[in-house]
């Protein structure tokens, strides 16, 4: 029996033990990944490219970030009451509507004034934002969502189910890789001829960036870490033998194969990210700044690694506000704008500009209503895509209108104004996965739900150029 | 010609091994183990019913659970010349044929065959055989290998990661080799410390008190495992009996000693030098903390120390366990500056730790850090004018992660599914919404509403938060349905039955024709047992099902709009006539209901100016006749001062009795009795074992749940976690959390030797020498350190299963979500720094380092009995010579030996001593000895009379304590060939090993 079949059989017996109904979707999802898993239609263009998850952990209060502005103010002011940002508070984005995006175009919107960096990059068509994306099984209406008519989401609102299913797309469960893993489980073979994964994290194991067959790396701000021996031969030499030892207990396994695997993989990094510099000046505020430097150079070391696609999980923290909102969540926005705002000038500075790209994700955005002081988990949120690729300067998808965000009514799944998504997770990340190089007849084996949501005509939502 | 096959018996010959049967039931006892279900039977049991017995399949190596798995010839072929004779093998058993002319006298005949695995064949040529009638065949097992003639079978060997061709390959001969060593491992193995297989009392052998103190305690000595040893028989439950008695260690009277000996600088506040321009607080030595409050680092070290010294190790492990269940971290800027705060808070999970749940969770309710960290402090009630709701983040948090967790569970903690498959969530959002309303109206105790703290000194740190009367929603609740609800229906109602609480009152609901759930009738329970309520049809609907009715508990404060007045009633045929005490300040509501059924409405408002009584007539033609006393109400609108205590009360109540709720919960006996097996014991533990642990949870047998001093005695006593499982199960076990391995080895130095802490404890000197901060930030490396988890979800959450064997195995693996590329490097690297530097912060010379004392070990390391001892010395080369750096001990004689090249002993080069400690650069020409020497090729030994344990015996000590015996061979060669390769500092190469080494990460 090879490891792989043993996983599909696992893999199997997850979806059937805890999502019965969602087995139909998660069969498909096997036979392609068993066509797909070989081939992967997927054809080197020899230009690399690189794509960036920007994880704001905790649920962002995307609604206090990108904020309805003109005549909608007034509306969004009377539902968030004293959530609600001034105008002070706010900055004007000069939009360039056009066809992709009728169902914002001709309203007015602002973005948090800690955010200055960003609206440069959308004014000069570098950035652009997805309204209400969310965890989503199947196109959901309010009543079906009360009726429970159609599969929704596990654990909607709490903080690891949804973490897990940003992280998987499959939010009806049974599934314990990540889209970005199944991603490069098909482009891997085709792009990447190096030691390193092709999936790399700056915050730890993530499921995000876990295939079936891609195990993530991991990298430290500064690069790769080593093994600080007292460097002994005797030393270096029996942590070698220790580790490719074979240990009939599974968790003494695991743990050899992790250091061993550590060790090797380490060295390869280090070697490659050590030589690579880059001289823009990154924020230090928030820690983000030297994260996404890191990722920078990483991405400048891509043909010594043997990378031509690579795929980044990095993350800042503190987004619960459930309390001091107004304080602490300016203070985060500028952290991300300064420092993605520096990450875009060394893409400038690496003349990479069109082949990166980094979105934002996040548990969940928050509840429009106020609960005094901050806010509560909610559902569907606005996130932001940058990079030369990014058809930007532009809104899409459907910002809820003064008729949809309310509390107690509109696209309220309850009563505190939790937005009911009108675009997947899968749509969102699905437009980023064909820009990658993953083929349209190999997307349903990452994202077994998108069929729900997209035909397969026209793009998915139409940001990537 | 009739032919028979049959196992004829096991004999012992030279090259074979004895069964290992220490609980004399016939059967071999590494056997046993690897077959749990047959464990403890009797050799003629035949549990598989395939006609062998369990003992006949021990011999024989076949599966006694499996009737297919069984130990026959293949039919028998026959050539001209010969007969061959098949069947199937199993590696590690010798076979040979027997002949039998008449069935009855049996011959052995060809040559003994090692088994393969495969199917074997034998071929007998005719002419050996002498001429008779009949031939008849069987096939034997001759014995069971035995490479090594340590008399344990190769198999059991190589089952147990020992070695199969040397008899010391996990203990050294000195310490009776292997064969001790599978016997020590035999000894202990049930909860009573007796014998494997059985339940006799006894005393656990080394391995086996140190795998007990390694669940139980951050990490055994050899002190702690003879304490151990000496309680005698069912020691370990004598143990833990000791531990729940002892005396607590607590955190905050060491931060408040700190507190008080601190002094601001007046001086640097007038300099206005401090961070904020505010002066800085120095100690009482002068020392700069370089800010105006207390370091929360200097609970870590606290922490440390019960770590490393307390005594009651096991109430600090348990606390330590609660501390990753109900979290608060420093990380939040909110509490980074809590120092006390922390303290107090981790306190109260030392002080439950062996006592009542219930108690615990409303500690944890009512505290004020927990009330920061999760927000409800200062929570406001609801205010649908402005539309604002109250904070739903604790409501959320004490369900999912305290208490109950997010899917229904069975007491065996596996899901509930329904009838498709699918997992049933726990709660839904009403649930939380009624929560976060029972959670508002928390205050900072005798703080103004609306207070918040950093709780940089004393000030609110250690009170229990009250309660600001206006801000609390004082209406009523219901909340999590009940399970095991069950419907009745005729043809004009619906009875709905469930099991009820005494004391707990519960609300009926039906599904509205809107979608919504529709309450009834509140009903409380006099006595525990099962409640019933019928509901008309008429009223709620024709057929509906099951499922369009729920159960939720209830909680009313009946303080809505403040509490009620008797009063006396009496009717005319016009009038009701109310009378009833009034009080002057207070205001009055006559409330009334048109009808049984419907809800009560203000009337009118009475305010008196004076003490007196009064009569409130009531005009029919205004409110209907027919209407009886109970149809009225009069309310006493709430004065803040006059009723604070009753109000405070009512609150407390309610909150008691939502935490009675919660703890009362079916899932929350499993899901506790899990997580705490998951932190002490093992990752996975079988249902079954969560089941008799979660059992304890919800009745300890005196009819009180939530006892947790009994729940962690069944965690540690059951028989899977003392039994064989841990020898042969490869999914048994748990990685040890980084802080557990730094604290193992803490101990193991005695890191905590001259903590003068504990001794004096009202020595205000006591701080002197010892430190004040623990290292800095080790969660940079570990991604573990107390009081400073990323979130509420810990450092790892308990269902985490890492991609890999692990997860493809189906294994939970909680620590190792923290396991990354980068921590498996920074974790060992990290250790490393505290073995060689000690367990400190030097700031400014001020604090001593909390070392590692090396020389206990040194010591043990010279014992006289054999070999000699080798010191470290510095080396270097140039054109001419070595340069040996020798660091001498004044008084003892050296051998400065060296190996030549190409030969593989050392012979002596010198002999050199010194009067006094020195250290002498001893050259050695290279036209001497000869070039291409390195260092490994010289040694000093000492030689006035000192000599050594050899390595093996210290590899035995540190096996045991840091692997509990489980250091599989391999490890452990490599282990004894660092030892003697790093000459003179075994211990640290040792201590290298140990930080690294996978038997000794993971907790088996």
């Amino acid at each position: 029996m090879n490891p792989s079949s043993l996983s599909r059989r696992k893999f199997l017996k997850d979806g059937s033990c805890t999502a019965m109904s969602s087995l139909g979707v998660l069969s498909t999802l096997l036979n392609l990944r068993m066509m797909g898993n070989a081939v992967g239609n997927t054809t080197s263009s020899g230009q690399s490219k690189a794509l960036v998850c920007l994880f704001l952990n905790g649920g962002n209060d995307s609604y206090n970030m990108l904020v309805p502005s003109g005549a909608e103010y007034a509306n969004y002011a009377a539902m968030r009451s004293n959530m609600a940002l001034g105008s002070s508070s706010l900055l004007g984005l000069n939009r360039a509507d056009d066809a992709k995006t009728p169902l914002n175009n001709g309203r007015d919107f602002d973005i948090n004034s800690a955010m200055p960096e960003l609206q440069g990059l959308f004014d000069s068509g570098k950035l652009a934002f997805v309204s209400n994306v969310g965890t989503l099984v199947e196109p959901t209406t309010l009543s079906q969502y009360s009726n429970r008519s159609v599969e929704l989401p596990r654990s909607l609102f709490a903080h690891n189910f949804q973490k897990m299913e940003w992280q998987t797309s499959v939010p009806q469960g049974g599934v314990t890789t990540g889209w970005m893993g199944r991603m490069a489980d098909l482009l891997n073979s085709t792009y990447n001829t190096g030691k390193v994964s092709m999936n790399m994290s700056l915050a730890g194991n993530q499921t995000m960036l876990l295939g079936d067959t891609i195990i993530p790396y991991s990298l430290t701000e500064s690069g790769g870490v080593a093994l600080n021996e007292s460097g002994t031969v005797a030393q270096l030499s029996s942590t070698k033998s220790l580790m490719e030892q074979s240990y009939k207990n599974l968790y003494e396994q695991a743990f050899a194969d992790e250091t061993k695997t550590s060790i090797e993989l380490n060295a390869a990094f280090k070697e490659a990210f050590d030589n690579a510099q880059i001289s823009t000046i990154f924020p230090s505020a928030g820690g983000l700044g030297g994260r996404l430097k890191a990722i920078a150079r990483s991405i400048a070391s891509q043909s010594v690694l043997g990378h031509e696609r690579q795929t980044y999980f990095v993350q800042l923290g503190g987004f619960d506000n459930h309390s001091n909102l107004l304080t602490r969540h300016p203070l985060l926005l500028s952290y991300i704008s300064q420092a993605v705002g520096a990450f875009w000038s060394a893409l400038q500075e690496l003349q990479m500009e069109d082949q990166v790209t980094l979105f934002t994700a996040s548990d969940f955005s928050r509840t429009i209503r106020s609960n005094g002081a901050g806010s509560d988990h909610a559902w569907g949120a606005n996130h932001f895509v940058m990079g030369g690729a990014v058809d930007g300067q532009k809104i899409y998808g459907k910002y809820p209108d003064p008729t949809e965000l309310r509390v107690a009514s509109g696209l309220d799944v309850g009563t505190n104004g939790r937005m009911l998504p009108s675009i997947s997770t899968d749509e969102y990340f699905a437009e980023m996965a064909l820009w990658l190089g993953v083929s349209q007849s190999d997307l349903s084996s990452v994202f077994p739900n998108l069929a729900n949501f997209w035909t397969g005509s026209g793009a998915p939502v139409g940001f990537m150029k | 010609m009739i032919l028979r096959f049959t196992l004829v018996s096991f004999t012992l010959s030279a090259f074979s091994a004895q069964a290992i049967d220490v609980n004399s039931n016939g059967v071999d006892d590494i056997f046993e183990a690897q077959y749990p279900a047959i464990s403890g039977s009797s050799s003629s049991d035949d549990t598989d019913g395939d006609g062998l017995s369990n003992a006949a399949e021990a011999l024989a190596l076949t599966d006694p659970t499996d009737p297919t798995d069984c130990f026959k010839c293949l039919p028998l072929a026959e050539t001209a010349n010969a007969f061959v004779i098949k069947w199937p093998s199993k590696e590690g058993l010798s076979y040979q044929v027997q002949h039998s002319s008449d069935g009855q006298v049996w011959n052995l005949v060809g040559a003994q065959i090692n088994g393969t695995g495969a199917v074997l064949s034998s071929t007998i040529s005719k002419s050996s055989l002498p001429a008779s009638a009949g031939n008849f065949f069987s096939v034997k097992v001759a014995g069971q290998i035995d490479t090594d003639d340590d008399g344990i079978a190769d198999w059991a060997e190589e089952l147990l990661g020992f070695s199969s061709t040397d008899s010391f390959s996990v203990r050294s001969a000195a310490n009776g080799g292997d064969t001790q060593h599978l016997a020590n491992l035999l000894t202990g193995a049930n909860p009573s410390g007796g014998l494997s297989g059985t339940t006799s009392p006894g005393i656990p052998s080394d391995e086996h008190a140190s795998r007990f103190l390694t669940q139980t305690t951050f990490g055994p000595r050899m002190s702690d495992i003879a304490a151990l040893q000496a309680l005698g028989a069912n020691g370990y439950e004598k143990w833990i009996d000791q531990q729940l008695a002892l005396p607590a260690s607590y955190q905050s009277p060491y931060i408040s000693h700190i507190y008080d000996l601190w002094v601001v600088d007046e001086a640097d506040y007038d300099r206005g030098d401090g961070p904020f321009g505010l002066g800085v607080v120095r100690d009482r030595h002068g020392y700069n903390f370089g800010s105006m409050w207390l370091p929360a680092s200097n609970v870590d070290a606290i922490w440390m120390r019960n770590a490393i010294n307390g005594k009651d190790q096991l109430r600090q492990r348990v606390a330590w366990a609660l501390s990753q269940i109900m979290v608060i971290s420093a990380e939040d800027t909110a509490l980074e500056r809590a120092t006390l705060g922390l303290a107090h808070y981790y306190d109260r999970l030392i002080e439950h730790s062996f006592g009542n749940f219930d108690d615990l969770l409303t500690e944890v309710s009512q505290n004020p850090l927990m009330g920061t960290y999760l927000t409800f402090l200062n929570n406001r009630k609801p205010d649908p004018a402005s539309g604002r709701i109250p904070d739903e983040n604790y409501a959320r948090e004490i369900m999912q992660l305290f208490s109950i967790g997010l899917f229904e569970l069975n007491m065996d903690g596996t899901m509930i599914h329904d009838e498709n498959g699918v997992a049933q969530e726990s709660y839904d959002n009403e649930d939380i919404k009624a929560l976060a309303r029972i959670f508002t109206g928390y205050k900072l105790a005798g703080a103004g509403f609306g207070t918040t703290s950093q709780f940089r000194d004393r000030t609110y740190s250690i009170q229990k938060m009250d309660w600001q009367i206006n801000e609390k929603d004082l209406e009523p609740k219901s909340f999590l349905k009940v399970r095991g609800m069950t419907l009745n229906e005729d043809d004009a109602s619906y009875a709905l039955s469930w099991p009820a609480k005494e004391g707990l009152t519960y609300m009926p609901m039906f599904m509205g024709t809107n979608g919504y759930w529709v309450e009834t009738t509140k009903v409380s329970a006099t006595s525990d047992g099962t409640l019933t309520t019928t509901l008309s049809k008429l009223e709620v609907g024709e057929s509906l099902s099951i499922d369009q009715f729920q159960i939720k508990h209830h909680i009313d404060m009946e303080l809505s709009q403040g509490s009620t007045a008797d009063f006396t009633f009496l009717e005319t045929s016009t009038e009701y006539h109310l009378t009833w005490p009034v009080e002057a300040g207070n205001d009055y509501m006559v409330r009334y209901r048109p009808a049984p059924n419907q809800p009560f409405a203000d009337l009118v408002q009475v305010s008196p100016p004076t003490t007196t009584t009064r009569t409130q007539r009531i005009r029919k033609n205004v409110v209907g006749t027919g209407l009886t006393a109970d149809d009225f109400k009069i309310v006493i609108s709430i004065n803040d001062t006059l009723t604070q205590a009753a109000l405070y009360a009512a609150f407390q109540s309610e909150l008691d009795t939502l935490i009675r709720v919660l703890t009362g919960h079916p899932n929350t006996a499993p899901f506790m009795a899990k997580q705490l097996i998951k932190h002490l014991v093992t990752s996975n533990p079988s249902p079954e074992y969560v089941a008799r642990v979660a059992t304890v949870f919800a009745n300890n047998g005196s009819g009180v749940s939530g006892d947790l001093g009994a729940t962690v005695k069944a965690v540690l006593l059951d028989p899977e976690a003392r039994g064989t499982r841990f020898l042969i199960d490869p999914t048994w076990g748990k990685l040890k959390e980084p802080m557990l391995r730094v604290t193992q080895l803490a101990r193991f130095y005695d890191a905590g030797r001259n903590d003068s802490y504990d001794a004096n404890p009202t020595d205000t000197n006591r701080f002197d020498t010892n430190l004040q901060w623990w290292d800095a930030r080790p969660k940079d490396d570990l991604l573990q350190e107390p009081f400073n988890a990323p979130s509420v979800f810990n450092f790892f959450e308990p269902d985490y299963s890492h991609p890999g064997i692990l997860r493809d195995a189906g294994l939970e693996s909680p620590a190792f979500q923290i396991l990354s590329p980068v921590t498996a490097l920074t974790v060992p690297n990290r250790i490393t720094s505290y073995t060689n530097n000690g367990f400190h912060t030097d700031n400014e010379g001020q604090a001593t380092p909390f070392e590692n004392d090396y020389s206990r070990d040194q010591t043990a390391f010279n014992d006289p009995s054999s070999g000699p001892v080798y010191v470290d010395f510095g080396f270097a080369e140039d054109q001419f010579k070595y340069i040996l750096t020798l660091n001498l001990s004044g008084g003892v004689d050296y051998e400065i030996q060296y190996r030549p090249l190409g030969s593989s002993s050392f012979q002596l080069l010198d002999n050199i001593s010194s009067g006094t400690s020195t250290i002498f650069n001893e050259w050695v020409f290279k036209n001497q000895v000869g070039q291409g020497l390195t260092k490994d090729d010289f040694r000093l030994a000492v030689a006035s009379g000192a000599t050594q344990v050899k390595e093996e015996e210290y590899a035995d000590r540190l096996n045991l304590l840091f692997a509990n015996g489980m250091l599989n061979a391999e490890s452990r060669d490599t282990l004894t060939k660092v030892m003697e390769q790093e000459f003179g500092t075994p211990v640290k190469a040792a201590a290298y090993l140990m930080t690294i080494a996978p038997n000794t990460a993971i907790q088996k």
